[in-house]
């Protein structure tokens, strides 16, 4: 039996798709001919290569064409923009307001508005000392930096 | 290290069991991803700021338990699994525990 038999029915040979009768005279042609040989290797090479290949998930190359866009970065970012202004804005006005209503009011105590006042003042400093702490800390958090998901 | 969670590591044997490891952590994103967080429940999909988190309270969790394992003298863990509480809102609890084994 000749290579123009056999070579047609390598890759079946491969995905195992011969009957008994095909299989066992393939493989005794394996034995003797060189050629065919070599040609069961590449396909078996190229089989596993295939299979390896890994495509990206499509979610992530229509993620990473959006923030290609420039419009959609400016438009992320101006939002962002906006709506830190307004929370800062309303916050220190709210912070302002109350202490202005408690210093002002002469009917509460001075221990109150002591109080307040330190209360307030001291939130703040505690919560800008721990933004400092972690704005040091991320340059070396792996963890925020390395983990996608 | 190997970390499995199964009881046999295979090709290996198991000499000796030393006991319980973990680790844990609680993680928290910022305040901004929190406030993306309330948008995408509202426009659905996946929250990309929460996988995230969860995936970063994991390895930490991971590689504190890894740690624990190897101050105790192992070099492998076997039956590792993780668990979870939580503890406030937008806060991951992830405690990642197994038990510390030498293998040869």
């Amino acid at each position: 039996m000749s290579c123009e038999t056999y070579q047609p029915l390598i890759t079946g040979y491969l995905d195992g798709e011969l009957t008994d009768e095909q299989r066992g005279g393939i493989e005794a042609h394996l034995e003797t001919c060189e050629a065919c040989r070599q040609e069961l290797a590449d396909l078996a090479e190229l089989k596993e290569s295939l299979a390896a290949i890994k495509f990206t998930e499509p979610t992530d190359t229509e993620l990473e064409r959006f923030w290609a866009a420039i419009y959609n970065r400016l438009e992320r970012g101006v939002g962002w923009i906006l709506f830190s202004i307004g929370g800062i804005l309303l916050l220190c006005f709210g912070a302002f307001r109350l202490i202005e209503s408690v210093v002002r009011d002469p009917d509460i105590s001075l221990v109150v508005k002591i109080g307040v006042v330190a209360l307030l003042f001291g939130a703040v400093i505690l919560f800008v000392s721990l933004l400092r702490e972690r704005l040091k800390v991320r340059k070396k958090d792996r963890y925020s930096r390395e983990v996608q998901r | 290290m190997i970390t499995t969670t199964s009881e046999h590591i295979a090709g290996k044997q198991v000499v000796k069991t030393l006991g319980i490891v973990r680790g844990n952590t609680v993680r928290a994103r910022n305040l901004g991803k929190d406030i993306s967080a309330v948008f995408r429940n509202m426009v659905g999909g996946e929250v990309a700021e929460y996988t995230k988190l969860l995936a970063e309270a994991r390895e930490q969790a991971l590689d504190r338990m890894v740690a624990h394992a190897e101050a105790i003298g192992g070099n492998a863990v076997i039956c590792a699994r993780f668990a979870t509480s939580e503890i406030m809102g937008g806060a991951a609890e992830i405690v990642a525990y197994g038990t510390a084994v030498i293998i040869e």
